[in-house]
């Protein structure tokens, strides 16, 4: 028995272009794969996979740090826009990335549908006294949370 | 590009232990490094920073955990406060992150050492089908706190 590969993190999108936008004009994602189709009879497999009635969606895959995304956006049945689940709640919970400036980035993001969540902003001083700043932001449609930390360069962490 | 790195996505857990025995033992991760597994101390004012940063009201503790495989890591967090909230399984359709995806040979058996470690395995979700040109195996298993589903897919 052997898992030979971790492949991805999928998530779910109510507007593939939106979302591909984000990830790769806003993160620094490429895309991977073309965009693909499952509906019809593979659809149907898909649905009984999923623990849907139905299933017709579209999908792409992205990479940056050898994160790998595949995001998927439901045509059938229609996508539930999300709302941000507490962070305390079990499960997948966000994405981090280290950035040069955190409020630019934050700027770009909201430019391209995202919400910055301002009143997460807190600053620190790690014990190597290097400062670090550190922000969530919201991916469009308000359901993936997007770490932001504000680093001088890549720390091993 | 002001993006540095992707370093990671966060799982919340409820045990660390049992989460790491999971993940590492049933799934293949290691250990991202000794310095990584770290507490934070909702005493300190670190936990009362991140609390603010992750929208909390009560200062923040948790033992948390980097592991890492094929490039990609993932952070466990196990809180202590606030008091973690048992997963639940959301329809595929709602926005967010859903699952974490993992080639295996044998679904069967995987999926079985994965129950072994404290998960769930749907049984229900079990197909087969053309998927990428070929023929595969799927099924979805969810982590012992129920809250990540975990997709192990086979090729035939």
């Amino acid at each position: 028995m052997t898992v030979t590969a971790y492949t991805h993190l999928s998530i779910t999108v109510s507007d593939l272009e939106a979302a591909r936008r984000y990830y790769v004009d806003g993160l620094g994602f490429k895309q991977v794969t073309e965009t693909g189709r499952v509906s019809g009879e593979l659809g149907e497999k898909a649905a009984q996979l999923l623990e849907l009635d139905e299933f017709d969606g579209r999908t792409t895959k992205l990479e940056r740090d050898g994160q790998i995304l595949a995001l998927w956006e439901y045509a059938k049945p229609a996508p539930v826009t999300g709302t941000r689940q507490p962070m305390n709640l079990c499960g997948p919970s966000h994405l981090c990335f280290l950035v040069q400036d955190i409020d630019e980035v934050a700027r770009t993001l909201e430019a391209l549908g995202g919400t910055t969540l301002h009143g997460t902003r807190i600053s620190t001083d790690l014990p190597d006294g290097k400062p670090r700043t550190y922000m969530l932001c919201l991916a469009p449609d308000a359901a993936v949370r997007i770490e932001l930390i504000e680093t001088d360069g890549l720390p091993n962490t | 590009m002001p993006i540095l790195t992707c370093t990671h996505s966060g799982i919340t857990v409820t045990d660390l232990a049992r989460a790491k025995r999971f993940y590492m033992e049933g799934l293949g991760f290691r250990t991202a490094g000794a310095d990584e597994s770290h507490t934070i101390d909702a005493d300190g004012e670190y936990g009362q920073l991140v609390s603010k940063l992750l929208e909390f009201d009560v200062p923040f503790k948790a033992d948390i955990e980097f592991l890492n495989r094929d490039g990609m890591t993932i952070e466990l967090v196990a809180y202590a406060t606030p008091e973690p909230v048992p997963g639940v399984r959301r329809p595929a359709n709602v926005c967010g992150i859903t699952h974490l995806v993992f080639e295996v040979d044998d679904v069967d058996a995987t999926a079985a050492k994965l129950a072994e470690l404290g998960g769930s395995v749907l049984e229900h979700t079990k197909i087969v089908g053309q998927f990428r040109g070929t023929e595969r195996k799927i099924v979805f298993c969810l982590d012992p706190d129920g809250g990540a589903k975990l997709e192990l897919q086979q090729a035939l």
